[in-house]
């Protein structure tokens, strides 16, 4: 479904990414790691082909978009939905508006119709109930969630890329995107989630990738990633054992 | 040495590739105002936030503008006993020269500015993005609407900006000056001349585009999280600022040598 070959970007002088290839299947569950500034999110938007990579090559479904023109990208980019850190909502826009904008710059539907889908939508991510509210007036899990419905107007995503679906939400809402997260992810539909929460991580996917200075410096599954011996990934794990509730 | 000539280098390189890439997405803007899709409703949203929401400014700058050339003139005039062209030469003044380059300067700090913050507020937001994941055109959708809607807005603002600048004038030279109101709109139809109408309409149409481009395309380029939107806002006022004033120029250089 996605593959990267050789991917390299560079900052100024600097590398973002560096060489990095992978491949992910359609029904895999993978979560991105590592530090901040470590390149996480430029590999979700070079997945969407929104950067354009230096170097290497990015393919979707069997197609090399790396030079694709941004016309023909829509259709790969619908093959998979996206849901960025915070959310990005549009501010102007109420939660319906928000969840409708696809269905209304792209499709004929009635409104009645539109308003019925968004309410199935909604209903999807537990948000019923919300149409008329502003995104100010939500919280960064409601945003997220209403994030995650407005991802599944735009057509049937094969994927989802979750940027930081949890970042900076209390417990209560992180275990309820992380749910959320795990529901979308049936009938062969994969994720790619990027973060640097270990607890999510684990709780949502089977295979993990550890990004260091711009390169992959671990690619394995749960038992590989937490006995791993790589000095960078213990260092980022012992962080987080030491302060984790014992039991 | 060599450091700073390789420096100097890639710093036109760099000024090169923004200049080209400016100019480009100011041409794809205008593609979007003659081809599908049109967001009609993001224009009407448009032109009721720049224009009804920029008039009030102007109508207040231009009154005090119009009030204080009037002013000046009677004085300098009185002691030529010439007072009686005090009407005539504010206005001439203002709807060629004062009132479009006042009024576009007010524009492009209240319009201008707020188009350059909102645009880069939604590329930092990652709503940008979004609209590209969704098979929607940043330029079409954001830029397209912004340009034309100063098109259309900025030349209307600058009429009413004109004629509460004549009114101010007004009022100085007869309440304050004792001068006659009937002499002083009789010598105002000098304005009426193809000439000056020409002007006072050419140059706001052309400053509506040009602030609405460079404003947009410093959104559009926004990096760098509020330091970085900061830089963006900051870049579209003054880069506007300095354009309305050289084409001020040029533009009238061009009309004198036509006329």
């Amino acid at each position: 479904m996605i593959a990267f070959e050789n991917i390299t970007l560079h900052q100024g002088k600097k590398f973002v990414l560096n060489n990095v290839s992978f491949t992910i299947g359609q029904s895999e569950r993978v979560a991105i790691l590592g530090g901040s500034g470590e390149g996480k999110t430029t590999i979700l938007k070079l997945i969407m082909r929104l950067i354009q990579p230096d170097e290497g090559k990015i393919i979707i479904d069997g197609e090399d978009i790396t030079d694709l023109a941004e016309k023909k990208l829509t259709e790969k980019r619908m093959k998979l939905g996206i849901v960025f850190q915070d959310g990005a909502l549009f501010d102007s826009m109420n939660v319906r508006e928000n969840v409708a904008f696809y269905l209304r710059e792209h499709t004929n539907l009635s409104e009645s119709l539109i308003r019925k889908k968004v309410s199935e939508l909604l209903d999807v991510v537990a948000m019923s109930g919300t149409e008329e509210l502003m995104p100010e007036e939500l919280s960064g899990g409601m945003q997220r969630r209403i994030a995650i419905a407005r991802s599944l107007t735009a057509s049937e995503p094969k994927m989802f890329l979750y940027d930081e679906p949890t970042s900076g939400l209390d417990p209560v809402s992180t275990a309820k995107i992380s749910q959320l997260i795990l529901s979308l992810a049936v009938h062969g539909k994969g994720f790619v989630i990027v973060t640097h929460e270990i607890p999510v991580a684990l709780k949502t996917a089977q295979r993990f990738i550890f990004l260091n200075n711009g390169s992959i410096c671990f690619d394995g599954n749960k038992n590989e990633f937490l006995k791993s011996t790589n000095q960078n990934l213990n260092e980022f794990l012992n962080n987080w054992r030491e302060q984790r509730p014992m039991g | 040495m060599v450091n700073i000539y390789k420096k100097g280098i890639s710093g036109l390189k760099s000024s090169l590739t923004k200049l080209q890439e400016f100019y480009l997405t100011s041409f794809q803007s205008m593609i979007g105002m003659v081809s599908r899709p049109f967001y009609g409703r993001d224009l009407l949203e448009y032109m009721d936030y720049c224009g009804t929401g920029t008039l009030g400014i102007i109508v207040l700058v231009m009154v005090f503008i119009g009030m204080a050339l009037s002013l000046q003139i009677s004085a300098a005039f009185a002691s030529l006993g010439l007072q009686m062209y005090t009407g005539k030469v504010v206005s001439v003044s203002v709807v060629t020269e004062i009132g479009p380059v006042a009024c576009a300067l007010v524009f492009a700090g209240r319009a201008g500015s707020g188009m350059a913050s909102e645009i880069g507020s939604m590329v930092l937001r990652h709503q940008v993005d979004t609209l590209r994941v969704f098979g929607i055109d940043p330029i079409r959708k954001l830029m397209t609407p912004r340009v034309l809607g100063s098109v259309l807005m900025l030349p209307a603002l600058t009429m009413l900006g004109n004629c509460a600048a004549i009114l101010g004038g007004y009022y100085i030279s007869t309440l304050g000056n004792n001068q006659s109101g009937a002499v002083y709109w009789e010598s105002i139809a000098a304005v009426f001349y193809p000439q000056y109408i020409f002007t006072g309409f050419l140059k706001p149409l052309f400053f509506g585009f040009v602030i609405a481009c460079l404003s947009c395309y410093m959104g559009l380029s926004t990096k760098g999280g509020s330091l970085g939107l900061r830089s963006a806002t900051t870049a579209a006022f003054v880069l506007s600022t300095i354009f309305i004033i050289v084409c001020d120029f040029l533009i009238t250089k061009i009309i004198l040598l036509l006329f």
